[in-house]
């Protein structure tokens, strides 16, 4: 089958949401439709989408996790697809980590194609596993970025915050030491960013829930090393991140005794506003800490144009 | 933390197998494979502390009651019947079963992610379950 494509031509990016992005993490969701629809590019669903597993899955039972995610490479492959686009964290490296084993493992690949062939879905032919930062990055460029920018900047300084399984362990979205590609995108629409050597340091995931102690100290050091750089935000690409980093600063502003306040965003809602989308488009409304920077920093559409 | 990576490894290697199995340490990592790109022998430290994650689960081995197998074991058992997970389900179901006063912790963060529409509390399922295939229920580990 030949690659979903637009009447014009134009390429269809089909699209794993995977579990946060329609609940906790519904703005990462709004950011990277409304982001795509101004760039022109187009995101299709992924229809009937399962779970991807995750980190627990995974401690359970190995064999059966890759079968999940097959299902979803498999459910791609079966609309033409050539690539998955997941913006999750969690998500992308599962669904990776799937296809990369079931090609080095002759063991795994023979179970998910077995059992792929008795549900009556196609076989794994390498369908390519893709993060949104890269798909920006490689597809569209700096470059383009830069000139797509409609809006001048007129907030602060920002940390960006790459977290974990997105960057480690496969280098294709950015480099695992030190990623610097959503540095690079946020500069080209004007964005100031800082030197944030914590960029790569994980903000525990899960634990903020189980252990919640270990959790919140984690996140506390990049807090408060983000401060420290003098960013006024956090922008991130996973929802896991950016829930951890937003939903309890209050209360580690209270364990600590230091003044947080910061926002949290999503990279695709920062472009997404360069680019000319709205304040509810890119559920700018959704964020808990920080949301008086962000009403200041994000003015409607029309009083911009009324102040430009 | 009760051992340190390298202690659990060398626990491993000397046969400690109750002490590595009811550690806490193990359950303790979040994936985070930052040990994965910094080790220069390429020891997939990660895919080790999954592995025994889940001989402490076949073996019932972890420590009663904590939070993290716990929800490895919710999340398991929501997938397998549904195809997909709920996030607002998994964390009532982890807690109850687990450390209820979890909850109240929780409780005051539900109201602002219901303020800023960020809970769902839908009961998520894939429409064709019958495509999940068969062998999620039990298929035979395979080493990596």
């Amino acid at each position: 089958m030949s690659e979903p494509q637009e009447a014009n031509g134009g390429k269809i990016y089909v699209y794993y949401p995977g579990c946060s992005l329609s609940a906790t993490g519904v703005a990462y969701d709004e950011s990277l439709r409304t982001l795509f629809r101004l760039l022109n590019l187009r995101l299709q669903e992924l229809e009937d989408w399962n779970c991807c597993g995750a980190t627990s899955y995974m401690c359970i039972d190995e064999g059966s996790a890759f079968l999940l995610s097959a299902r979803n490479l498999s459910l791609a492959q079966k609309v033409g697809a050539r690539e998955l686009v997941a913006p999750c964290a969690a998500c992308y490296l599962v669904l990776r980590k799937t296809q990369d084993y079931v090609e080095k493992h002759r063991e795994i690949g023979g179970k998910v194609a077995e059992s792929l062939q008795r549900a009556g879905l196609p076989p794994l032919d390498g369908v390519k596993v893709r993060h949104p930062l890269e798909v920006l990055y490689n597809d569209l460029g700096v470059e383009k970025l830069r000139q797509l920018a409609v809006r001048q900047w007129r907030g602060g300084r920002i940390a960006c915050y790459y977290g974990c399984q997105a960057v480690r362990p496969y280098d294709e979205v950015d480099r695992p030491h030190n990623p610097m590609r959503m540095d690079e995108l946020l500069r080209a629409v004007g964005v100031p960013t800082v030197d944030y050597a914590l960029k790569t340091k994980c903000c525990g995931g899960s634990l903020t829930g189980t252990v919640h102690e270990v959790g919140l100290r984690l996140n506390y050091i990049l807090l408060k090393e983000a401060r420290r750089k003098g960013a006024e935000a956090i922008v991130t690409l996973c929802p896991l991140c950016q829930f951890n980093l937003d939903v309890y600063q209050a209360e580690i502003a209270r364990q600590s005794g230091e003044r947080f306040d910061m926002p949290v965003l999503y990279f695709t809602q920062v472009l997404g506003w360069a680019l000319g989308g709205d304040f509810k488009e890119l559920g700018l409304k959704r964020s808990i800490s920080g949301s008086d920077l962000i009403r200041r920093w994000f003015t409607a559409k029309e009083e911009v144009e009324a102040y430009v | 933390m009760d051992f340190t990576p390298r202690r659990v490894i060398a626990l491993v290697r000397e046969g400690f197998r109750a002490d590595v199995l009811s550690c806490q340490t193990i359950w303790l990592c979040a994936s985070c494979y930052s040990c994965a790109v910094h080790c220069p022998q390429n020891v997939h430290i990660t895919d080790l502390m999954y592995s025994l994650k889940r001989e402490a689960i076949r073996h019932r081995m972890y420590p009663a009651r904590f939070p993290i197998p716990v929800l490895a074991r919710e999340f398991y058992e929501l997938v397998r019947k549904r195809g997909r997970n709920s996030e607002i389900w998994l964390v009532l179901r982890m807690a109850l079963k687990s450390n209820p006063f979890i909850l109240l912790n929780m409780a005051k963060y539900g109201l602002s992610l219901l303020r800023t529409g960020r809970m769902s509390l839908r009961m998520e399922r894939i429409q064709r379950v019958e495509e999940l295939p068969k062998e999620l229920n039990g298929i035979k580990e395979v080493a990596s």
